[in-house]
């Protein structure tokens, strides 16, 4: 039986921490909603038996995954969280208003990242901040489910008075160089579902979990990839 | 006068007076020289601009748009209502009142 799922976001619509509330929802059913508790936006599906759900962060959260991530990361960076992923509409990416017409308005991508820190010499302060890649996934022509890293962020605090100029040095090095391999994780994720062809692509905030019930989840430190054949 | 030269000039003066330690870092739009001497300790900085402490770039190196046939939009939300998407993903809608009542059938 279909899933209705409802999601009530505290701060902002599909960001941020939200409760959703799942409940078997049959063909022509009504569903009575109302919150009294403070919410900013609300989000509700009804999610067919057939619907495929990835959870983005776990898979991400591989020992090998986080290997690579940390061998990429020179000049006394270090990573200093899990990978988090997020769904984000196309005109909130950093470089958006570079190339608005790269990808529709209304286009969302996945943000994955994670926080790091920068040791610098004895006269500047650390820097922290956070690195990520922003992936563009799509069905081709077939029906297959395929996908690319679409561009590169990162933003810290701290490195003052004069070490920003070597931190972005290093990171402007090391960053870009993420996207390759981070492209052969994504085409290996995606192989898993090369024999199957789908008709809706969508995400769904948190881990797209369909289980009965209240969950409270965090749309910035994961989101979940949904297709229907 | 590069900053090269200046640096190398510095830091044989430094050298002379004793100081120690002495590094040096370059990045694209500044260069920085370090040193100690005892308790003292010396820094110099020299930058053409200020930089940043974020960037970010698009690949360049993706699919043509013709392999797209769909892709993940914001939900619940028409192809062409682009004009929308701020105002709703940024302030989202108000609340009812009352108990909350997820769901009824």
């Amino acid at each position: 039986m279909p899933t209705l799922s409802q999601y009530w976001f505290q701060k902002e619509f599909f960001g941020g921490p939200f409760d959703v509330y799942n409940v078997s929802y049959p063909d022509g059913g009504w569903a009575w909603i109302s919150d009294g508790s403070k919410s900013a936006a609300t989000l509700a599906r009804v999610r067919p038996d057939n619907e495929v759900v990835i959870d983005v962060a776990p898979q991400l959260n591989t020992p090998a995954i986080l290997t690579t991530i940390d061998g990429l990361l020179t000049g006394g960076a270090s990573r200093k969280s899990g990978i988090m992923a997020q769904g984000i509409f196309w005109a909130n990416v950093p470089y958006y208003s570079k190339n608005p017409t790269a990808h529709n308005r209304s286009d969302m991508l996945i943000r994955v990242y994670f926080d790091f820190e920068i040791n610098t010499p004895w006269y500047c302060s650390n820097a922290n901040g956070n690195i990520a890649y922003y992936l563009f996934l799509y069905l081709d022509g077939s029906g297959h489910l395929k996908g690319y890293v679409d561009g590169w962020s990162y933003n810290y605090s701290g490195g003052g008075p004069f070490c920003t100029g070597s931190i972005n040095s290093a990171l402007n090095n090391a960053v870009p160089s993420g996207m390759s391999p981070l492209q052969t994780i994504l085409d290996n994720a995606l192989s898993l579902l090369s024999g199957s062809t789908f008709s809706t692509l969508y995400y769904l905030p948190g881990s797209g979990t369909n289980s009965s019930g209240d969950h409270s989840e965090n749309a910035d430190t994961d989101v979940a990839i949904a297709v229907l054949p | 006068m590069t900053d090269t030269k200046l640096f190398d000039l510095v830091e044989a003066l430094l050298k002379g007076e004793g100081f120690t330690h002495i590094s040096k870092t370059h990045s694209a739009h500044s260069a920085t020289m370090s040193a100690e001497k005892g308790a003292n300790r010396l820094v110099m900085h020299i930058t053409d601009q200020a930089e940043l402490p974020y960037h970010s770039l698009q690949n360049e190196n993706v699919p043509s748009p013709s392999e797209i046939k769909l892709s993940a939009r914001m939900p619940g939300l028409s192809p062409d209502a682009s004009g929308q998407i701020l105002q709703r993903a940024g302030q989202g809608s108000t609340t009812g009142s009352g108990e909350r009542a997820k769901h009824q059938r």
